[in-house]
């Protein structure tokens, strides 16, 4: 199941929402809006390495800082080049601002992983210098 | 004769060959349009000019800073198991083939990871992990013939995704080199910047990766195979959508269409029963009279229906230690025969697990008899699922025969996979005149055109694990609005000379000797 909703929508106000409807992100009290939570890598949703099956970001649409458009319809996986999610999701805003997302939203009663599959991994590693190089010039060119 | 300028002293170390059988076993890819070339006569028209392989970083540095000094095109090269013209050199690019960088570097089994060089074969590395007690959970059908590497830069799938995701979901960092000829890593990260997303599917053309951090996970004590029968294919996908819906993960579920679950229950690949059989014969005869008239032969298999074709077939494979497999099995037996689904036992799920990866051989015979074949995978949210699955086999319908299986199902949408054969169609004018080969061609790029028309109609997604290469390049900006500006942005930023795989995902603006366009050609008898 998804939802699309507009960025400006408060966090809180979509859990509200959703729970009319019997359904959730599964996200606790955040206060955010939802793209502010999708530009900070949406904390407190449900680890993406935990059920490899799912995904919470199904589509979006969002507005580059040089003021292009970008829009990628909801699909549940694509392998259409690279994928331009990366360029809000978890960005802070460094390349542009979200419009709307589409997010995958669960039942109540169903369990969204019935099995979490367990990873020792440093999940937000320091940005390395040749990582920040190459983000300053991506935005750099994308303003361009 | 290749006309590749001579490499400087300081690469003389290198292994490289501008021989002429290297450059023909380099010219391309297992894109299918590349088989009529072939057989139309046109052997290896798009050689490149040398062929290099490295064995290890350092000189994957030295042959990209060579390539930006001199402005020469770099094509990374895994197994070329590719299917959309992701390799396709032109006349003065370099090959990198990266199949010596094929080490293992370290199995962390606290987490568990593996760090693996890009040019490791697939089969070879799969069966090392697994005499370590793991499984990366990764088999593409291609996974004989394709590398770590590969896998990353299409942006691969394999048969068990459905409990251990796509090659994205497994990719914790990357090495690469760049177009500046820099080593970068790069991590993904759950809540920060990464520049993981932008390099899987980047498909060679942002940086040339060399090795990859990967999850594993621990390799499975057993697995739970069952098969069900659905009156009709939306029955069973609806069915596929609640099991995923309700949390559980078969690593495989596959429904094929009645045609398709038909030719599954009847056997996988026949083997020749004499020498030769292989050539065209009377039954290849046969079936390019019938394929010249596709719409009658879809409409023809359609009235057959399910009471002569049989039902729809689901293929489900659980797999983990035995008691997470069979209680997962149980409930989804459970579910299933809720919905009304007949319970077909193990044996057709073991069958197919079998000869899981032979469908990729079937191929060879059916060009050897004149006609043409080849697949397409799209996706979609479950919503649109129908209009995708009617639109895409309307679509091809009027030009090829088509039938259909759904694999690689989510919580939120699934992925069609359509296989299609076709011959040299009826009333394709100057293609017709041409010869039986030009109209075969005129005839593959009008389904082509018309399929990839009708996936993005129907808000479905031209590529689920394939990749774009430049056979679907054209269509890249309709699937994304504002992708193809971003993607020069990106390109831009990691290759500045842009001599990284040059007219990959997006199409050169500039004329290439090679490029076959299907956006600008025209429809043949304008039926398309």
């Amino acid at each position: 199941m998804l939802c699309e909703v507009s960025a400006d929508t408060p966090l809180a106000e979509l859990e509200a929402f959703l729970g009319t409807q019997g359904c959730s992100l599964g996200v606790g009290a955040i206060e955010a809006t939802v793209g502010q939570w999708i530009a900070e890598g949406a904390p407190g949703a449900r680890d993406p390495f935990a059920d490899p099956a799912d995904h919470l970001l199904a589509g979006l649409r969002g507005v580059l800082h040089g003021g292009r458009t970008v829009e990628i319809r909801p699909c549940p996986r694509r392998a259409a080049g690279p994928d331009f999610a990366g360029l809000f999701f978890g960005q802070w805003k460094r390349f542009g601002d979200l419009t709307s997302v589409w997010l995958r939203i669960a039942a109540l009663d169903a369990p969204a992983t019935r099995r979490p599959m367990p990873l020792a991994w440093e999940r937000n590693a320091k940005l390395n210098a040749g990582e920040q190089k190459l983000l300053g010039a991506i935005e750099r060119e994308l303003r361009k | 004769m290749s006309n590749a300028r001579p490499l400087p002293p300081s690469l003389s170390h290198l292994r490289t060959s501008t021989a002429e059988p290297d450059r023909v076993a380099y010219a391309r890819d297992l894109w299918p349009r590349h088989h009529l070339s072939v057989r139309a006569g046109r052997v290896a028209n798009h050689r490149p000019a040398r062929i290099v392989w490295p064995a290890s970083t350092a000189e994957v540095v030295e042959i990209v800073r060579y390539a930006r000094d001199t402005g020469t095109p770099l094509v990374p090269f895994g197994a070329g198991s590719g299917v959309c013209a992701g390799v396709l050199p032109t006349h003065d690019a370099i090959v990198l083939d990266l199949k010596r960088l094929d080490r293992i570097r370290h199995i962390e089994t606290g987490g568990p990871w593996v760090d693996v060089e890009a040019g490791h074969m697939g089969v070879p590395f799969e069966e090392k992990l697994e005499r370590e007690g793991f499984t990366l959970g990764h088999f593409p059908s291609s996974i004989l013939c394709s590398t770590v590497g590969g896998w990353i830069a299409a942006r691969s799938a394999g048969q068990c995704s459905g409990r251990y995701g796509k090659i994205e979901d497994m990719v914790l960092s990357l090495e690469c080199v760049t177009g500046e000829g820099e080593v970068l890593e790069a991590s993904a990260r759950t809540s920060g910047p990464s520049l993981v997303p932008f390099l899987v599917g980047s498909e060679g053309t942002l940086a040339v990766i060399t090795a990859a951090k990967l999850r594993l996970q621990p390799k499975p004590r057993v697995r739970a195979f069952a098969a069900y029968h659905f009156a009709s294919t939306e029955k069973g996908w609806d069915a596929m959508r609640r099991l995923f819906q309700a949390g559980l993960r078969p690593a495989v579920a596959r429904l094929y269409d009645p045609f398709d679950a038909m030719l599954a229950r009847q056997g996988s690949v026949k083997r020749a029963k004499s020498k030769g059989e292989v050539a065209p014969g009377l039954g290849g005869g046969v079936l390019r009279t019938l394929l010249k008239s596709p719409g009658v032969f879809n409409g023809l298999i359609d009235g057959l229906g399910t009471h002569l074709l049989g039902p729809a077939q689901l293929v489900l494979v659980f797999e983990g230690d035995q008691l997470e497999a069979a209680t997962d099995a149980a409930e989804a037996r459970r579910m299933l025969e809720a919905e009304g689904a007949e319970y077909a036992g193990e044996g057709p799920a073991q069958k197919w697990f079998l000869h899981r990866y032979s469908v990729s051989y079937r191929q060879a015979p059916v060009f050897a008899a004149g006609l043409f074949s080849d697949t397409i995978e799209v996706a979609t949210t479950w919503e649109k699922l129908g209009d995708l699955y009617n639109g895409v086999r309307a679509a091809l319908g009027q030009h090829v025969f088509v039938m259909a299986h759904l694999s690689h199902a989510y919580p939120d949408g699934c992925c069609i996979y359509f296989s299609f054969a076709g011959s040299a169609q009826r009333g394709r004018g100057a293609a017709e005149d041409a010869g039986w080969d030009a109209a075969c061609e005129a005839t593959y790029d009008a389904a082509w055109r018309a399929a990839l028309r009708a996936a993005d109609a129907a808000g479905g997604t031209i590529a689920h694990h394939h990749g774009v290469g430049r056979s679907k390049a054209p269509r890249l900006r309709e699937e994304i609005a504002g992708g193809v500006e971003a993607f020069a942005a990106l390109k831009r930023a990691f290759d500045p000379a842009g001599i990284l795989n040059p007219g990959a995902l997006v199409p050169e603006p500039k004329p290439d000797p090679y490029a076959i366009s299907l956006a600008s050609a025209p429809a043949p008898g304008g039926a398309s």
